[in-house]
């Protein structure tokens, strides 16, 4: 697969290129991507590939995973207090958040989170580990360690690449990444970025 | 009665090839994914189905499994050709049973033939076909019954030409998973 640029180290990084970017992304709450996802399961050895439509809204959360050929497989919508699993025969699975809906239906552990701040190259809310960055400033890569204090340590390691616009805004986002851990590796190819910035919000009320 | 209509046009074809341009949109309409490729198809059983864009993906049913190799992931995954209707619907163009068709319903809607599987759960996927002026088919449509329709326009289709039997076997690359889901691999 294509060649990843050169990134440095955060040390040897342009701080003020950094921050200009995390600045810009910082808030961004409310967009959207179609992507191409293949999913490895080590833990079950089993890997899968499918068509993946993330949208996350201030509120909400609506994740439609489906085939090119066989559609629909299956969608998950969170809202404040609850997230429902519809397959792809239209039976309905509730949790408390897509993380639980996925344990309990799926038997995945995924860090929606760590994903959601992955995917638009933002730092995560906790500590980063070894970042490394491109010479625009972007984030390139880091890992970081999930788990809650006192569990087992549930490390990631994430690759950012392929920056550019989304469609209708100016922030830099990845459109390829890859996040790995001990039990699954998620490999996303995003075809389409957009952006809803809090003007084109108040726009649509 | 539409569905001997329908099968009779079906009855012409022996073999088709063509290139094929697919648009998926979603609930709203609006454009998703764009995927571009080739189709063989030869009654009763057989059909090759290879994506180039945006990744290399080969489907080939040959009468008793159908095999898809996803260059994604490197994996080929084989299924029954019996039960494997879902992972394809164009295979339904394939039947000419009494027996298999007694499961659709068709309708007429403008100038598009939909099929409906009347066996399915609460969801009904409909596969429309279109034919040309010519009676030559050259478009699908693929409603998922849950908000995804995919529309296939077809060029370049060649009809009852000769086709090599090797287009309807399928051997995995060097390195590939296997995925063996027939109930007797």
């Amino acid at each position: 697969c294509a060649s990843r640029p050169d990134s440095v180290s955060e040390t040897d990084a342009d701080q003020q290129l950094i921050a200009t970017h995390q600045a810009q992304l910082a808030d961004i709450d409310n967009w959207e991507f179609q992507a191409r996802m293949a999913f490895f399961n080590f833990r079950d050895n089993e890997r899968h590939s499918a068509s993946i439509r993330w949208q996350q809204a201030p509120e909400s959360l609506y994740i439609r995973i489906s085939h090119p050929l066989r559609g629909t497989l299956a969608q998950l919508e969170q809202q404040p207090g609850y997230a429902i699993l519809t397959d792809d025969d239209d039976n309905q699975y509730y949790a408390r958040d897509v993380s639980e809906l996925l344990v309990q239906n799926l038997n995945i552990y995924l860090p929606v989170e760590l994903i959601n701040d992955a995917l638009l190259g933002r730092h995560p809310g906790t500590r980063l580990l070894q970042p490394r960055y491109f010479e625009d400033g972007s984030l390139a890569s880091y890992q970081v360690d999930v788990s809650e204090p006192g569990q087992a340590s549930d490390r990631w390691s994430v690759l950012l690449s392929n920056y550019a616009a989304a469609q209708n805004h100016s922030a830099l986002v990845p459109h390829s990444l890859e996040l790995e851990s001990s039990d699954y590796r998620i490999r996303l190819n995003i075809s389409r970025w957009q952006i809803i910035s809090p003007e084109d919000e108040t726009h649509y009320d | 009665d539409e569905t001997a209509e329908l099968r009779d046009r079906l009855q012409e074809i022996d073999t088709l090839q063509a290139q094929f341009e697919q648009r998926v949109y979603d609930e709203r309409d609006l454009l998703q994914e764009e995927l571009q490729g080739e189709l063989t198809l030869k009654r009763p059983h057989y059909l090759h189905w290879e994506t180039s864009q945006p990744d290399h993906s080969v489907m080939v049913a040959d009468g008793e499994s159908v095999w898809y190799y996803n260059s994604f992931i490197e994996q080929l995954s084989i299924f029954d050709q019996a039960q494997s209707l879902e992972q394809n619907p164009m295979l339904v163009l394939l039947s000419d049973s009494d027996e298999a068709w007694s499961d659709f319903a068709v309708t007429r809607e403008n100038d598009y033939w939909i099929i409906r599987d009347r066996t399915q759960g609460q969801v009904t996927v409909a596969l429309s076909v279109a034919f040309d002026e010519e009676g030559l088919l050259n478009r699908l449509r693929v409603d998922d019954g849950q908000g995804q329709i995919s529309v296939f326009e077809l060029s370049e289709v060649t009809l009852n030409q000769n086709v090599a039997a090797d287009k309807f076997t399928f051997s995995a690359p060097e390195g590939a998973e296997i995925d063996d889901q027939r109930t007797n691999p």
